[in-house]
């Protein structure tokens, strides 16, 4: 099993079921290999979420066997195959839901907590 | 496209998973190689990055791992692994899993039979449209003055005069249809087949809703005259069976009984009659023949003669109130006005007055109507609860054995726990064992079903052979599956809950991986060996019962001397003989039988004695205060009935030659009694179907059954050939009872090679057939109950067996500290004594529940017979004592250094 990050490292858990959302996301805009969206991640979240590789290829993995995300496998610059992972439409419908969802959850949450 | 799409991934995922690990590959090194390079760029060396960026990976197998668990479908893999696990311990377990998987095949097989049988014969509805609506008619009251043929009880047969009457009133709401089963001879011009056939009336099809597989169905152009009737419709599997399917048979002559009738139809297939428990293959108008004999069927225009079950369809819409009361009115009317009448001055008024107010009830008909003497309902519930209690002693031994297992696996199991295998991971487990019992056993249970089924179909008395297919049907299956899988969750899921509970810690800490303690385990154990007894001892019991109930029957005073008799019954009409033809017959068999060498006497008689049936009629006499009216048996009978069959006359004479056959009668002690004749019997006038002289007083003998009350009777002299076209014949002899068979074989042979011989046997077989009922009870219930208590043997075996095992230890300390033998012993020999007692007091409460309900089939004992109860608790203590015997050995055995050594 993969260490679980403490959150006194400054680094948050990534909440259940945002990382797949964080993931779609990310290669809505251009197909993109493993290590790639894992830097994005990084880059975006500006460090708050710790993605390690043991968590990313399992959802990355899951995601291609539900059919959301599909795989290319091409050469990439150095001549060593790489598989890049791109959005289906399946894909691309689940993640319009879910960011509809998404904003509902969180502005819900948002007006409750300002209203407290 | 994006299900197709999915599904494909589903598949790729699921079954190539070669390729999911070479992407795998390429993922990594690919995250690797771009990781140590961006590394490098960074500033870092080469091999530092290297190492850097493996450590930001968190280790290749890990990564890879976490891979594998996210995508593996864990229910399905656990599930495959758990089976597969199964399959090897069993197969490794050989004669675990065989004597396993026998034992539950045996009692799902044994169910599945009973039930298939009970199903077929009791829990189906007629098979034509809205047998719901369906109603059966009967008036119970009484019957003054008459015959009655067939199932007199209950008023469930009335005459043809008043079906008539009924019909022709037309009462709204409901119309009514009327049948007879007959014994057909059936023939298309070659030999001559005995099978059963109905006389229905115009309104039979029409009323039940049917549709002809062929041609058309008999309709109300079919039995427009008394007398007449020439169409025959052939039921589905009568056609296929004799006439191959072949649609040329319409139109084709089929001999009935004598008569040549059209072919005209084919009725659907499945139906054959709606009378329980009996398969017609020929429909005939009820119309079919003209009254020829005072005691023939169909007998159409005698209000005394009541022969004719009813029954009627409820109109679309209509109530059963209402047609119950619009067709009351009508039936009270014909009885006020046409039936009564003539009963004045012949039947006390009171009893005219209960004759005036007789009820017309309609019963659900759903099911058709019950033919059978004794109800066969009895008779299957207790079959199906003795087979369903040798089910739950398969499984209450299946669970049994599972527990020992698992008893012995416990420390597995316990490991297996500290390993983190949550609750729900183990009891996965066991149920994949239990499961992999119990669907084989599902499988053998059909052939073993199959089998039973033969076995029942070789003779159930008063389940006719042709009542029932013998094949399990779907629904049979399903039960048997069914069965199967519940029983296999029981067995599985009691030890699991048991096993699972036992703390892995206290397991270990205790033992070592060896064994377990567990004290729910062996409550568990203990109580199901309890149970078993207590099921076994039910059974004993009742074996008990049923054989001492057959030996009384067998001590039984027939009242006659069965000896050195024998009997056949014979219907030349069967064969298309005419009433002459017939009346020459038997003149000549009665002379030629009285003639053979040896013989001391010969006879015959209208029914049968002791064949299963009786002509009944109410005798009356004239006393002191109006009628004196009993109802009573009738036979005819011929000269010599009396001293061939050893009935004592009391007083008078015997019937003659020149005896009229209208005006003179014998009559049996207990109807002189009935009817108040005082000692001087002999000469007095009464009334019984005629007005007749009594010339003779015969002592009291059984007529219609073995089991039953001697019943007030009386006897006429019988006309051969002239009332009834069949008759029963009586043969005493000096001879041995096999050389007495066949000479009279062969002389009747030589009289006449065409007609057959039917039920030819010695007077002592007739008695046996009689009781052949309470013999097959009595035979089913001993099977049954070895059976049990063979399961019942093993079961506590099992328990004590494991018991010693588990408290080896602590027995091992005892010899240690010098407890002698016999004290070990009586370790073991206490538990069986615990288990024995309460499982026999238990046992007997069941064996006097279950002997209440098979109340009707015993004779001359009681349920809680203390001989029966007290036999089967040494039959059982016997069988304990058996099943302790090696346990109580090996414990007596134990060598304290071996066992406290391990420790």
């Amino acid at each position: 099993m993969t260490r679980q990050p403490k959150e006194s490292d400054g680094k948050l858990n990534i909440p259940q079921g945002t990382l797949d959302l964080m993931i779609l996301t990310i290669v809505r805009r251009e197909p993109l290999h493993g290590y790639g969206i894992a830097q994005r991640l990084k880059a975006l979240t500006q460090g708050t979420f710790q993605i390690n590789p043991g968590s990313l290829f399992p959802a990355l993995y899951a995601l291609e066997r539900d059919g959301k995300l599909r795989c290319e496998e091409r050469p990439s610059e150095n001549n060593r195959p790489a598989r890049f992972y791109a959005l289906t439409a399946f894909g691309r419908k689940e993640l319009e839901q879910a960011e509809k969802r998404w904003e509902r959850v969180t502005a819900a949450v948002t007006s409750v907590l300002q209203g407290a | 496209m994006t299900i197709l799409y999915r599904i494909r991934a589903l598949v790729r995922w699921l079954f190539r998973r070669d390729e999911v690990e070479q992407a795998l590959d390429t993922d990594l090194n690919d995250y690797l190689e771009r990781s140590t390079a961006e590394k490098v760029r960074a500033g870092m060396s080469e091999a530092e990055a290297r190492r850097a960026a493996r450590i930001e990976l968190g280790g290749l197998e890990q990564t890879k791992e976490s891979v594998r668990v996210a995508l593996s479908f864990a229910p399905i893999d656990n599930t495959l692994a758990d089976l597969g696990y199964a399959l090897r311990t069993l197969r490794r377990q050989k004669t675990f899993t065989t004597v396993t998987v026998l034992t539950l095949a045996l009692g799902i097989g044994v169910n599945v039979a009973i039930f298939s049988l009970f199903q077929q014969i009791l829990l189906r509805p007629l098979p034509v449209p809205e047998p719901e609506r369906l109603v059966n008619l009967s008036s119970p009251g009484p019957r003054p003055s008459g015959l009655s043929y067939g199932s007199p009880a209950g008023g469930t047969v009335f005459n043809y005069p008043m079906f008539r009457d009924l019909e022709r009133s037309q009462a709204p709401f409901i119309r009514i249809a009327a049948h007879r089963i007959f014994d057909a001879s059936l023939s298309t011009g070659e030999q001559a087949r005995r099978e059963t056939g109905i006389y229905v009336s115009g309104s039979y099809f029409p009323v039940l809703g049917l549709q002809p597989a062929l041609g058309r169905l008999l309709g109300p152009q079919d039995d427009g005259v008394d007398g007449q009737a020439d169409a025959v419709v052939l039921s589905h599997s009568y056609w296929q069976s004799q006439f191959g399917g072949d649609p040329d048979a319409i139109g084709r002559t089929l001999i009935v009984n004598g008569g040549p009738l059209r072919i005209v139809g084919v009725a659907p297939p499945g139906f054959h009659g709606t009378t329980i428990g009996t398969r017609a293959s020929v429909f005939v108008p009820i119309t079919f023949r003209p009254v020829d004999a005072q005691f023939a069927i169909p007998n159409h225009d005698n209000r005394r003669y009541w022969w004719l079950p009813l029954f009627a369809r409820l109109e679309p819409g209509a109530a059963l109130e209402e047609a119950a009361a619009a067709l009351n009115s009508r039936y009270r009317s014909i009885l006020n006005e046409v039936e009564a009448p003539p009963l004045t001055g012949d039947v006390a008024p009171a009893v005219i007055e209960q004759f005036r107010t007789k009820p017309l009830l309609l019963e659900p008909g759903a099911y058709g109507q019950s033919q059978l003497r004794a109800p066969m309902r009895d008779r299957l519930q207790l079959l199906l609860a003795v087979s369903g209690t040798v089910l739950l002693l398969c499984c209450a031994n299946v669970a049994g054995l599972v527990l020992l297992r698992g008893a012995a696996r416990s420390g597995e199991i316990a490991v297996r726990a500290a390993m983190g295998a949550t609750r729900g991971r183990l009891a996965s487990l066991l149920l994949a064992e239990s499961l992999l019992l119990a669907l084989p056993a599902a499988l053998l249970g059909l052939p073993v079903a199959l089998l039973t089924l033969r076995l029942l179909a070789s003779g159930v008395p008063g389940v006719p052979t042709a009542a029932f297919d013998v094949a399990v049907s779907f629904g049979a299956a399903v039960v048997a599956i069914t069965v199967a899988v519940v029983s296999a969750l029981a067995c599985g899921l009691l030890p699991v809950r048991s096993l699972t509970r036992t703390q892995p810690g206290k397991t270990l800490q205790a033992h070592g991986v060896r064994q377990t303690s567990g004290k729910r385990v062996t409550l568990f154990r203990t109580a199901l060996a309890t149970a078993q007894i207590a099921l076994s001892m039910t059974l004993l019991a009742m074996t008990g019962v049923f054989a001492q109930s057959l030996a009384n029957i067998a001590r039984v005073d027939l009242g006659f001397d069965a000896d050195s008799v024998v009997t056949f019954t014979i219907s030349p009409d069967a064969s298309g003989y005419s009433t002459e033809e017939t009346a020459r017959l038997f003149h000549r068999l009665e002379d030629e039988l009285s003639s053979i060498p040896g013989v001391t006497a010969a006879a015959m008689s209208a029914v049968a004695l002791l064949g299963g049936g009786s002509l009944d009629t109410s005798a009356s006499v004239d006393g002191a205060d109006g009628p004196v009216v009993v109802r009573t048996h009738i036979n005819s009978v011929g000269p010599g009935f009396f001293r061939t069959l050893g009935i004592p006359l009391l007083a008078g004479r015997d019937f003659v030659e020149t005896d009229s056959t209208t005006d003179v009668a014998v009559i049996n002690e207990r109807l002189a009694e009935r009817l108040g004749l005082g000692s001087d019997v002999v000469g007095r006038r009464i009334r019984a179907f005629n007005d007749v002289e009594i010339i003779g007083l015969v002592a009291d003998a059984k007529d219609v059954d073995v089991r039953g009350e001697i019943e007030p009777q009386v006897f006429t002299r019988h006309e051969p050939g002239g009332a009834l076209n069949s008759a029963s014949f009586y043969i005493r002899g000096a001879q041995s009872p096999e050389s007495l068979l066949n000479v009279v074989r062969e002389t009747a042979a030589r009289l006449d090679p065409i007609v057959p011989l039917a039920n030819l046997r010695t007077m002592q077989q007739q008695v046996g057939e009689n009781v052949s009922t309470e013999r097959y009870v009595a035979a089913a219930s001993t099977a049954f109950a070895v059976l049990a208590t063979a399961l019942a043997g093993l079961g506590l075996y099992g328990v004590l067996a494991y018991s010693v095992a588990q408290r080896a230890r602590e027995i091992g300390l005892r010899v240690a500290l010098g407890a002698p033998t016999k004290r070990i012993r009586a370790i073991v020999l206490r538990q069986v004594a615990r288990i024995a007692v309460i499982g026999i007091v238990l046992g007997t409460a069941g064996a006097i529940l279950l002997g209440r309900a098979a109340q009707s089939l015993l004779f001359g004992v009681e349920a809680g017979d203390p001989l029966a109860l007290a036999a089967a608790a040494v039959a059982l203590i016997a069988v304990t004592l058996g099943a302790a015997y090696i346990p109580a050995r090996r414990a007596s055995r134990v060598d304290p250094m071996s066992v406290l050594r391990y420790e």
